[in-house]
């Protein structure tokens, strides 16, 4: 009978975490859609409100500061962003969404801003934010294609000279806490992709996990070590050669425009949100938008990728063969057995054995 | 029709009155919401006026100028990222523009698989702006600290459909929209997943589409597809028979709470609406047939300018349509090459149309701003004009009249934001 005095044996493995309170700012003022904060809002695993109200046991208490969702607005909503940039707040993630742009480019005027200095009455350049709050930052987290390589408004012939964080920041840059910056690509991200990587920062925050296992582009090696291909449920049609030739089909879409078998994303295998949708298992054309070439090196979009020519064609022979043997093996194994019938005699094999007599 | 676009855009004459002492008030920036905005203010609170109102959007992308010479069948993919939240409503714009420039119709399966997608994207924007934007306006929170007597006589109003939603006080009601820790707060995310759920199933991923075409849909119809749907929309009624009456309670209480609040928003009535939802047995997305087409679409089209219909002809609306620079930081493109003088009909295109517009960013000091694209002197929503392709003759019908997009030309001071009734969801800069 354990002693009553006893301490509970959760209370001894468990501890503290490292990190009591953590702020997140979430710069959305890039240039973008804000379509990264509104795809957290459908994660569930977890979601947002489940780490908000600590509903995930071990994490540090986590103050959220993202304009889409604050209750604050203006001045009231930027007082935790000046205090941090005076120094007075130090335990904070800087999340940035919407592409970085080239101010050097804007003449006289500005591409992106976020509030008003109080002493010169001009808006606060959105580069300006990044430079006075990165170096102070815990973390610094890319929240889709946008800010991680400069995404769409990055596109040949754009105006802004616009990039993605480790453009503007550098590719070795570091945090005050040794971490490189964490890139959680997706035009938007995937929702469960993106919480997911925030709850692994939490609780490495907390002391609860060790430090992010990040690829040499800043990507969580467990969501973006696969391609779409790997991932896709089409991919069978590839390996037996049976390839869409409209968008009116369910097989597979190299043809006719994916970039599967070459982009590094997991949505085929994981749906767009609760395995729902997706993109090429759904019936759309990857795009490459988790990729830093994207979308230039994707487009036009709907025209074969050039490397699929190759590849379908290399494929076409095996293809043929393999499926019209598998259509033979599949007709057989579609007829049961002979013995299942309703006749008189039984003829199932079964041969009964006789005992010697007592 | 008379061009409304040329009548003067300044408010009808006031009286002469002495002013008070101006009080600055500035909100920027505004928060829950879809975009950039900051609203600038001098008020006179002794004569409860609103002195002077400016908006500023702070970003700039340059869509219409890195769209250029890009592979016209990439434009929905490309426009859908103008939004975060409506992004689909803009690449479905852009494939009924595609669909009239490359002369093809989709299966009429395509356009309900589209329809479909688009009503579920309504109902996910419906709740989540609803309850998890401009909801919070109306929190324990927000009218705890901006109105005490209200929250106080809130405390100890019956709501009067307690049975339908289950809130006994208004207080009640309150409580739950209070962000994060409210009940129904809460309970409004988990709807806005379920309707993006059906949202996925016709269109792929949310907010931007993956499965959109021109000329159809890449969705496969299955029983499973449309059992799915069916499903979750039949969950959808049924809450909704808890949301309506609870949000009547709400508004209005707030109506007696704060007299004059009525008057929040209230000046003239100019709505614009170029139609949603297809009917595939009548649109085949020609030029010549967009008046009878566009009538045929499920939310019709229209333009209401005074209170008053004055047309449902969506090729009279999109001739009307004008891009006004205003006190935005662009230059003219009157010396601009003009695209296109002639509608397919032979009507006339105007230079300050959005087919002949030219973007050209000025960058003198001071801020980028967005166009005030305006039929009627209204901004409208602008998703189809300003993205479509330029060799399109066609006006995209984008999504209903319920997205009003103003520069708040007139705001109250009462509330800690600008009114939400003339507020912008999505302020766009592209």
């Amino acid at each position: 009978m354990p002693d009553s005095d006893a301490v509970p044996y959760g209370r001894k493995t468990q501890h503290e975490p490292a990190l009591k309170e953590v702020h997140i700012l979430w710069l959305t003022a890039g240039l973008g859609c804000d379509g990264d904060s509104v795809s957290i809002t459908a994660a569930s695993e977890p979601s947002i409100e489940e780490v908000v109200l600590g509903a995930i046991p071990g994490l540090p208490k986590v103050h959220l500061h993202n304009p889409v969702l604050a209750y604050e607005t203006g001045e009231e909503f930027l007082k935790p962003w000046h205090q941090t940039v005076r120094g007075e707040m130090d335990n904070f993630v800087l999340v940035v969404e919407g592409s970085i742009p080239n101010e050097h480019l804007s003449g006289e005027g500005y591409w992106a801003a976020m509030g008003t200095d109080a002493e010169t009455g001009q808006p606060i350049k959105t580069n300006d934010w990044i430079t006075r709050l990165a170096p102070k930052a815990l973390a610094v987290v890319g929240a889709g294609s946008c800010a991680t390589w400069g995404g769409i408004h990055a596109m040949q012939g754009n105006p802004t000279g616009c990039m993605g964080l480790r453009d503007f920041l550098g590719w070795d840059w570091k945090s005050k806490a040794g971490l490189p910056i964490v890139d959680v690509p997706g035009c938007p991200v995937q929702p469960d992709n993106f919480m997911e990587t925030l709850l692994y920062l939490l609780r490495q925050l907390a002391g609860l996990a060790p430090l992010i296992p990040l690829d040499d582009a800043g990507r969580p090696t467990w969501l973006f070590g696969n391609t779409v291909h790997n991932g896709c449920d089409r991919a069978a049609y590839y390996e037996q050669a049976d390839f869409a030739s409209d968008y009116n089909s369910y097989k597979c879409l190299v043809k006719i425009g994916c970039w599967g078998p070459v982009v590094q994303c997991n949505v085929p295998k994981r749906g767009w949100m609760a395995g729902i949708g997706g993109c090429p298992n759904v019936g759309g054309i990857c795009i490459g938008c988790t990729m830093p070439g994207f979308p230039d090196k994707f487009q036009p979009f709907m025209d074969e990728p050039p490397g699929a020519v190759l590849s379908s064609n290399l494929i076409r022979p095996y293809g043929a063969v393999i499926r019209n043997l598998r259509k033979l093996t599949n007709n057989t194994l579609n007829k049961e057995p002979k013995w299942r019938h309703n006749g008189p005699e039984l003829t199932t094999g079964y041969r009964p054995e006789r005992t010697a007599a007592p | 029709m008379a061009d409304v676009a040329e009548t003067s855009r300044s408010a009808p004459p006031q009286p002469a009155k002495k002013r008070g002492q101006l009080v600055e008030m500035n909100w920027d920036p505004i928060t829950r919401i879809v975009g950039s905005l900051g609203i600038f203010t001098k008020i006179d609170f002794d004569n409860r006026e609103v002195a002077e109102c400016h908006s500023t959007s702070s970003i700039f992308r340059g869509y219409s100028i890195f769209m250029k010479n890009k592979d016209p069948r990439d434009a929905h993919f490309i426009t859908s990222r103008i939004c975060g939240i409506c992004g689909d409503n803009h690449a479905t714009c852009s494939v009924y523009a595609q669909n009239m420039a490359y002369g093809v119709k989709p299966p009429p399966l395509a356009e309900w698989i589209v329809n479909l997608g688009e009503a579920a994207e309504y109902m996910f924007d419906h709740n989540i702006f609803q309850d998890n934007l401009v909801g919070v306006d109306f929190c324990e929170k927000m009218v705890k600290e901006t109105n005490p007597g209200v929250w106080a006589k809130a405390e100890t109003t019956a709501a009067p459909h307690a049975a339908d939603h289950g809130f006994r006080t208004i207080g009640d009601i309150m409580r739950a929209l209070n962000p994060f820790t409210g009940e129904f707060y809460r309970e409004t995310l988990l709807v806005s997943r379920m309707t993006r759920e059906m949202f996925c199933l016709m269109e792929g991923r949310h907010v931007h589409p993956s499965t959109l075409y021109p000329g159809g849909v890449g969705t496969v119809p299955s029983v499973q597809l449309f059992t799915d749907y069916l499903v979750r929309l039949m969950r959808y009624i049924e809450l909704m028979k808890k949301c309506v009456p609870l949000h009547d309670d709400l508004f209005d209480f707030f109506y007696q709470a704060l007299p004059g609040y009525e008057e929040v928003g209230r000046r003239r009535i100019l709505l614009g609406c170029w139609g949603s939802y297809q009917d595939p047995d009548k649109c085949d997305y020609q030029y010549r047939h967009m008046t009878d087409w566009g009538r045929a679409m499920f939310v019709t089209p229209g333009v209401i300018v005074d209170g008053k219909l004055v047309t449902t002809d969506l090729v009279d609306i999109n001739l009307q349509i004008r891009i006004l620079l205003g006190s935005s930081y662009y230059d003219g493109w009157d010396n601009c090459e003009t695209f296109v003088s002639r509608d397919p009909l032979g009507n006339p295109v105007d230079k300050k149309h959005p087919w002949n517009q030219t973007t050209l960013p000025a960058r003198k000091s001071g801020i980028l701003t967005a166009t005030t694209p305006g039929s009627c002197r209204r901004a409208g929503s602008t998703s189809a004009p300003a993205t479509i392709w330029r060799s399109t003759p066609a006006v995209a019908p984008s999504r209903g009249c319920g997205r009003q997009r103003s520069p708040a030309s007139s705001t109250s001071a009462t509330s800690r934001r600008p009114a939400t009734a003339s507020r912008s969801i999505c302020p766009r800069p592209r």
